[in-house]
C-alpha cells in the first residue's frame, strides 16, 4: 500500500462517515460530493482518466448540486430528522456491515485477479474517452441504449408522481368528477 | 428482437400520444401494442442473437416474454373499473404498463449480467410509480416500500455483479469461478434476484406492497415481474451450477419459501394479502425446477399457468376492490351476487391449490418431477407436504365466497364486459390446460438455459 493508497481510503472512510452520521442534510450532501472527488482521484490514479473526470463532472458537480438545491428548497438541513422508528435496528445494522467489511476484505485479499496487470492496463488504453467511447459505443452499445430507454422510464415514472394535478384527494377528485357530469 | 421493439415502441408511443389525446385512445394504443407483441412473439419470435450476444433470444427468453406480455395485457383488460372507481386512471399508467412489459423482455432476453440489471431497473422503476398511483396512504406506502427496499436489492445485486466481473473477468452468467471472491458475488447477484422473485428471507416487501398497490398493478406484479425474476435467476443458477452453493442457496430458500410463504398464508384475512403470501409460496415451488437437469419447460409451463391462475384471482379481486382492498367479509357469499365471478375465482383457486383437472396441478406435477430428476427427494417430500396445506386456505377463500352468507350491504358487483370475456376467456383456458397440457407444452419445450 503506497502513502496515496493509504491517504484515499482515510478520506473514503472519513468523508463517507460524515455522508451517513451527519445530523446535517447539508453537511451529509458536502461530505458526499467530498467522498465522489477523493475517488475519482482513485479512479485516475488507477489509469481511468476519463471515468475520474466524469466521476467528478457528473456525480460531485451535477448531482450533488441538484441535491442540496432540493434540500435547500425543501427546508430539510434542520439538524433533527425526527424520531427514530427502528432504534434497534442500528446495532444490528453495524453487526451485519461489520461481518460483510470482514467477509469481503478476507475475499479480496484472498483473490486474484482474472487478467495480469500488463495485460489488463494494455487494454485499458489509458481510459481516455477515446478508449472509454470505442467500447462503450461498440460492445456494449445495446446495454447504452437500454439506459437510454430506462432514462426516459424514470423521467416517466418521476413525473408522474408529482403531476400537479393528481396532488388532490381521491374525495376531492370525485368532487370534481360529480360536478362535471 | 420483434417483439422488444414494439413493446418499446408502444410504451413511447402511449407517452407522445397521452399528452393530446384522451386517455381512453392511449388505453387501447397500449392494449393493441401488448397483443401486436404477443402475436410477434408467438409467430415471428426467430431465435438468435444481436448486439454481439448482448441481446439473446433464446426459446426461454421468449417463453418468459409471453408469459410478461399476457401478464401486461391482462392487467390491462380487467383493470379499467378498479381504475375508474378508484379515479386513478391517467395515460402515464398505460404508458408506464407497457414499458414495464417491455423491461421484462429485456430481463429475459440476456445472459449478460449487465443487461439482466438494466431490464431489471426498467421493469422496477414503472412499477414504483405505479404502486403509489392511488394516492393514499396505503398506495403511498407500498409504492415507497417497494421503491426503497427494490433500490438496496439492485444496489446488492450491482455490488455482487462487480465482484463476479472482479473474480472471473467476465459478465456472462455462464462464466464461474473460484475463491471466495466468486462466491461473495454470486451470493450477492442471488440475493438481489431472490428478492425480485420474493423467495424467503427477501420477501418481507411482497404482502405490503401487493395488498397496498392497485389491484390491477398487483395482478402484473405478482406474474409479470416473477417470470422476469425467474429467467434471470435460473440462467444465474444453471449458469453457476446447482452441484455448487448456489445450489445448496437455493435449496435453502425453496425450503424457507415454501414453509413461509404457505404458513403466512393460512394467518390472512383479507384477499390480497392471502394471495400475495400464496404467490410467495409459488415461488419456492418454480425454484424447484432449477435441479432438474432440464429446467426450462417445467419452469415456462409452471409460469404460465401460475401467472393465468393467480392473475385471474387478481381480476376477480379487481372487480370487487373498491380502492380499499378486499377484506374476506366482501368475497362472503359471492356466488348469490355474481355467480360468473365465483366460478372464476374458483378455477382460479383450484388451479392454484393443483387439483387434477386444472392446469395448475401440471404446472406443479412438472417442477416436482423435475426436481426428483435431479435427485432432490427431501426439498420434493417437504414441497408436497406444504401444498397439502396450502390447499386449505384456497378452499377456505373458496367456502367464503360459496357457503357463507353475504351479510347486509353486499351489493352485486358491475363487471365490464370486456373484462368479464377476458376472466371467461382465461378460465376456459386454464380448464383446457388442465385436460389437455399437450396442446401448449411444445412451445414450453426448448433447450437450454446458459448458452
Amino acid at each position: 500500500m503506497s502513502a496515496f493508497d493509504f491517504i484515499a481510503t482515510v478520506l473514503l472512510l472519513f468523508t463517507g462517515f460524515i455522508a451517513v452520521r451527519s445530523q446535517n442534510a447539508v453537511h451529509a450532501a458536502l461530505g458526499l460530493a467530498a467522498n465522489f472527488v477523493v475517488l475519482g482521484t482513485v479512479y485516475m490514479s488507477l489509469d481511468a482518466r476519463f471515468l475520474g473526470w466524469v466521476q467528478i463532472i457528473v456525480y460531485a458537480g451535477a448531482i450533488m448540486v441538484l441535491f442540496i438545491f432540493v434540500v435547500m428548497l425543501l427546508f430539510a438541513a434542520r439538524a433533527e430528522v425526527g424520531v427514530d422508528p427502528l432504534p434497534w435496528l442500528k446495532n444490528w445494522g453495524a453487526a451485519v456491515a461489520a461481518v460483510f467489511f470482514a467477509t469481503l476484505t478476507y475475499a479480496l485479499s484472498a483473490a486474484k485477479a482474472p487478467l495480469a496487470g500488463t495485460t489488463a492496463a494494455a487494454l485499458l488504453g489509458g481510459g481516455t474517452a477515446k478508449a472509454v467511447g470505442s467500447v462503450l459505443w461498440g460492445t456494449w452499445l445495446y446495454a447504452v441504449l437500454l439506459v437510454a430507454a430506462l432514462l426516459l422510464v424514470a423521467t416517466v415514472a418521476a413525473v408522474v408522481l408529482v403531476h400537479p394535478d393528481q396532488g388532490q384527494s381521491r374525495a376531492e377528485r370525485e368532487a370534481s368528477r360529480g360536478g362535471k357530469a | 428482437m420483434i417483439p422488444t421493439a414494439i413493446l418499446f415502441l408502444t410504451g413511447l408511443l402511449a407517452t407522445l400520444l397521452g399528452v393530446e389525446a384522451p386517455v381512453r385512445w392511449v388505453r387501447w394504443v397500449v392494449r393493441a401494442g401488448l397483443a401486436l407483441a404477443l402475436g410477434a412473439a408467438l409467430f415471428f419470435g426467430a431465435e438468435g442473437q444481436a448486439f454481439g450476444g448482448l441481446f439473446l433470444y433464446d426459446g426461454f427468453a421468449r417463453v418468459a416474454g409471453v408469459v410478461g406480455i399476457v401478464a401486461g395485457l391482462f392487467a390491462s383488460l380487467v383493470g379499467a373499473r378498479y381504475l375508474e372507481r378508484t379515479g386513478m386512471e391517467r395515460f402515464e399508467y398505460h404508458a408506464l404498463l407497457a414499458y414495464s412489459v417491455f423491461g421484462v423482455q429485456v430481463m429475459a432476453a440476456s445472459a449478460n449480467l449487465v443487461v439482466i440489471l438494466i431490464g431489471l431497473e426498467i421493469l422496477s422503476l414503472p412499477l414504483y410509480a405505479l404502486a403509489a398511483l392511488r394516492y393514499d396512504a396505503k398506495s403511498e406506502e407500498a409504492g415507497l416500500k417497494y421503491f426503497l427496499l427494490g433500490a438496496v436489492a439492485s444496489a446488492v445485486m450491482l455490488y455482487g455483479i462487480v465482484l463476479l466481473y472482479g473474480a472471473t473477468g467476465s459478465f456472462a452468467v455462464s462464466a464461474v469461478g473460484q475463491g471466495p471472491l466468486y462466491l461473495a458475488g454470486l451470493l450477492l447477484v442471488l440475493a438481489g434476484l431472490f428478492f425480485k422473485a420474493s423467495l424467503v428471507p427477501f420477501h418481507w416487501w411482497a404482502p405490503d406492497v401487493y395488498q397496498g398497490a392497485p389491484t390491477p398493478v398487483t395482478l402484473y406484479m405478482a406474474t409479470g415481474v416473477k417470470a422476469a425474476a425467474f429467467a434471470a435467476l435460473a440462467r444465474v443458477v444453471v449458469g453457476a451450477g446447482v452441484g455448487g452453493l448456489a445450489g445448496a442457496v437455493v435449496a435453502l430458500v425453496v425450503v424457507l419459501t415454501v414453509f413461509y410463504g404457505n404458513l403466512g398464508a393460512l394467518a390472512q384475512s383479507e384477499a390480497k394479502r392471502l394471495l400475495a403470501y400464496s404467490s410467495v409460496a409459488h415461488a419456492g415451488y418454480i425454484a424447484l425446477a432449477v435441479f432438474g437437469p432440464n429446467p426450462a419447460p417445467a419452469m415456462g409451463f409452471y409460469l404460465f399457468v401460475y401467472a393465468l391462475s393467480t392473475g385471474l384471482a387478481f381480476a376477480v379481486l379487481s372487480q370487487l376492490d373498491e380502492g380499499e382492498g378486499v377484506p374476506f367479509a366482501g368475497v362472503k357469499g359471492l356466488i348469490k351476487k355474481s355467480p360468473m365471478l365465483a366460478g372464476v375465482l374458483a378455477i382460479a383457486l383450484f388451479s392454484l391449490a393443483g387439483m387434477p383437472p386444472f392446469a395448475g396441478f401440471w404446472g406443479k406435477y412438472l417442477v416436482f418431477v423435475e426436481a426428483a430428476r435431479g435427485g432432490q427427494y427431501t426439498l420434493v417430500a417437504f414441497a408436497l407436504l406444504t401444498a397439502v396445506v396450502a390447499a386449505y386456505y384456497y378452499m377456505k377463500l373458496l367456502a367464503l365466497a360459496f357457503f357463507a352468507s353475504a351479510g347486509e350491504g353486499g351489493k352485486t358487483p358491475e363487471v365490464p364486459a370486456l373484462a368479464a370475456v377476458t376472466m371467461g376467456l382465461v378460465g376456459f383456458l386454464v380448464l383446457a390446460l388442465g385436460v389437455f397440457p399437450g396442446l401448449v407444452y411444445g412451445f414450453f419445450n426448448v433447450g437450454n438455459l446458459v448458452p
